[in-house]
């Protein structure tokens, strides 16, 4: 019985096991390929990889990119959440959903087809007399400062941080506003007492995801990007398709960089918020 | 002759088109406790939810000190608050928990000194570190009665304060609580529907039934002299005869037959029970249906047979 428990057990978390073997086993190879040089252990990919001007300024552009999309998908999602969570009742949540059915790509092109100076935006106002010509239509999309990555992101993270922090204002314990107020807090105290120790951990968890996929997500700025700057995911995969064996390794020291910075910032992020979101798990409101 | 210190004038709650009590009144003296006692969905929690400004009257006025409460300002309103549960912030200490609205009022240095000395004075005073969690049922409690104190009220509601808790813990907590109270001199309003709560604690008790006061006295005079069949019901260990007429349970007797000259229910026996030495009979009267509890003597356990009442124990509702 004692055997059929045990191994029960493991049958069950096998598809657990699978993936991480999987995703730990990709990344344990894709170290040895960032660290190896064929004749042994190196830094050296690592060490070149800021002498590549393409990367420094692929690097300033993609962090820009990155936290300008995420700060602002994240306060935009917020406000509108915070603002209209008392009109969603339950039956409601399954709209929010909808933005999350269209892949990354698919809102990239759509954008590409809105906004581009052949989109539709400029074609209706150059049919309705209002533009002259569609090269008066500003650049939005394949632009230098990579307002059309930028504006893909915004758009399709919004309905994300929208998702993620429905549940937690759904949930708020309605009890403790009441307990503010009679103990004489206002809108201020409630806020810094209940609402943000209650919505950090999913606002810190949210801007992680959001910030990991867009620094390293290769489909929209591959789309929406031009050839100069270029974000870090576009750069890699031009590296690891290279011809060259020392860029698809440098490619590889980019990603695993990448990899254990975000890695970094989850774990102090989390080892922060554990015993905050223990403590908040042990309320004893009841609505 | 002495103004009341809170006064009740008439006041009244509706939900839409339903009425949840209508033109209650009554004062409280300085000090005073006042349990409010009856059955669930009575208007008790919201009576006092108006009281503190989590709702609003329909009708009526409150004055304390001879001022409007009812136009102060919510969180200017010197009521404190004590729910069903101590509801204390999870993620704050039992010391920030307690100061926290008179932070907001005084500032920090103030309410953690007051925080300390009233921790001490309930026996916390090596918990103040501590979260929530890690306190027992009656701690929390007790906090969140301090927390409500520290902003020394002039009026302090409870709101079933022991639901929440063991029957030991609860007898303990209700006898510290009433202590407490009458040391600080705090003007208060218990609600609760455990009769024996309500007696133990409050001065006087007031039973709220069908959207009114029922009747508000000293709690041997609601125990002995109920005014209605309610009020007796709820709070009285009688035998509500018909709307006019009633008897101590304890002169009432289980009997296989019918004896002349005395009033007579026909009845089944449910159970028994004792009680302080006491033999106590279950009995369910088949006219009504309804259950009740009369002393069993020496009588068998028949299952069938007569609830019998002398003529001279019958006695007449005042309201009647």
């Amino acid at each position: 019985m004692k055997w059929q428990r045990t191994n029960g057990l493991f049958l069950l978390l096998l598809p657990a096991y699978a993936f991480l073997l999987l995703a730990g086993g990709s990344f344990i190879l894709a170290f040895i390929e960032s660290t190896g040089n064929g004749e042994g252990f190196t830094w050296s990919y690592y060490l070149s990889l800021f002498d590549r001007r393409e990367l420094t300024d692929g690097l300033t552009y993609s962090i820009w990119i990155t936290v300008s999309s995420t700060v602002v998908s994240l306060i935009t999602g917020w406000l509108i959440v915070r603002s209209f969570y008392r009109l969603i009742d339950g039956n409601a949540k399954w709209l929010v959903w909808i933005p999350m059915l269209f892949p990354h790509f698919v809102w990239g092109y759509f954008v590409l087809l809105l906004l581009g100076q052949s989109g539709l935006i400029s074609t209706a106002l150059v049919q309705s007399g209002l533009l002259e010509d569609r090269t008066l239509f500003p650049v939005l999309v394949q632009d230098r400062s990579g307002i059309g990555i930028f504006i893909t992101y915004v758009w399709k993270e919004i309905p994300f941080v929208i998702l993620m922090l429905l549940p937690v204002y759904l949930q708020l314990p309605r009890q403790f506003r009441e307990v503010n107020t009679v103990l004489g807090g206002g809108q201020r105290h409630w806020f810094k007492t209940v609402e943000w120790p209650w919505i950090k951990p999913v606002m810190f968890e949210t801007g992680l995801i959001i910030t990991a996929f867009i620094f390293t997500a290769y489909e929209v700025p591959g789309l929406l990007g031009v050839s100069y700057p270029q974000m870090t995911p576009v750069i890699a995969y031009d590296w690891f398709y290279s011809a060259s064996g020392e860029e698809r390794s440098m490619a590889f020291a980019l990603l695993m960089l990448a990899a254990f910075i975000l890695g970094a910032c989850a774990l102090t992020g989390f080892a922060l918020m554990n015993k905050r979101r223990m403590l908040l798990s042990k309320s004893s409101h009841r609505y | 002759m002495t103004l009341p210190y809170l006064e009740v004038k008439n006041v009244s709650k509706q939900f839409d088109k339903a009425e949840i009590f209508k033109d209650l009144s009554f004062s409280l003296k300085k000090g005073e406790i006042l349990s409010l006692a009856g059955p669930s969905g009575t208007g008790k929690s919201t009576l006092l939810r108006c009281l503190a400004g989590l709702d609003h009257f329909s009708n009526g006025e409150v004055l304390i000190e001879d001022t409007d409460l009812l136009a102060m300002q919510v969180k200017k309103r010197p009521v404190g608050m004590v729910f069903q549960q101590a509801l204390l912030f999870p993620h704050l200490t039992l010391l920030e928990n307690v100061a926290y609205g008179k932070k907001i009022t005084h500032g920090k240095k103030e309410a953690y000194e007051m925080a300390h000395s009233y921790l001490k004075e309930v026996g916390l005073e090596n918990h103040v570190k501590q979260y929530p969690h890690e306190l027992s049922g009656g701690q929390q409690q007790r906090a969140a009665l301090v927390r409500a104190m520290l902003l020394k009220p002039k009026l302090l509601l409870l709101d079933e304060p022991f639901s929440s808790l063991d029957p030991g813990l609860r007898k303990e907590l209700r006898e510290w609580v009433r202590s407490f109270l009458k040391k600080e001199e705090m003007t208060s309003i218990f609600v609760t529907h455990d009769k024996d709560e309500a007696m133990l604690l409050g001065d006087r008790t007031a039973v709220m039934a069908e959207g009114r006061l029922q009747q508000i006295g000293l709690p041997h005079e609601l125990y002995h002299t109920p005014h209605n069949a309610l009020v007796a019901e709820l709070y009285s260990d009688v035998i509500v005869l018909d709307e006019a007429r009633y008897c101590p349970a304890e002169k009432a007797s289980w009997r296989a037959e019918r004896k002349d000259g005395h009033e007579w229910f026909e009845a089944e026996w449910v159970n028994e029970t004792y009680h302080f030495g006491r033999r106590l009979a279950h009995i369910r009267l088949i006219s009504t249906g309804r259950r009740i509890t009369i002393p069993a003597g020496e009588s068998g356990k028949e299952a069938s047979g007569y609830v019998t009442i002398p003529p001279e124990a019958i006695k007449y509702f005042k309201e009647t």
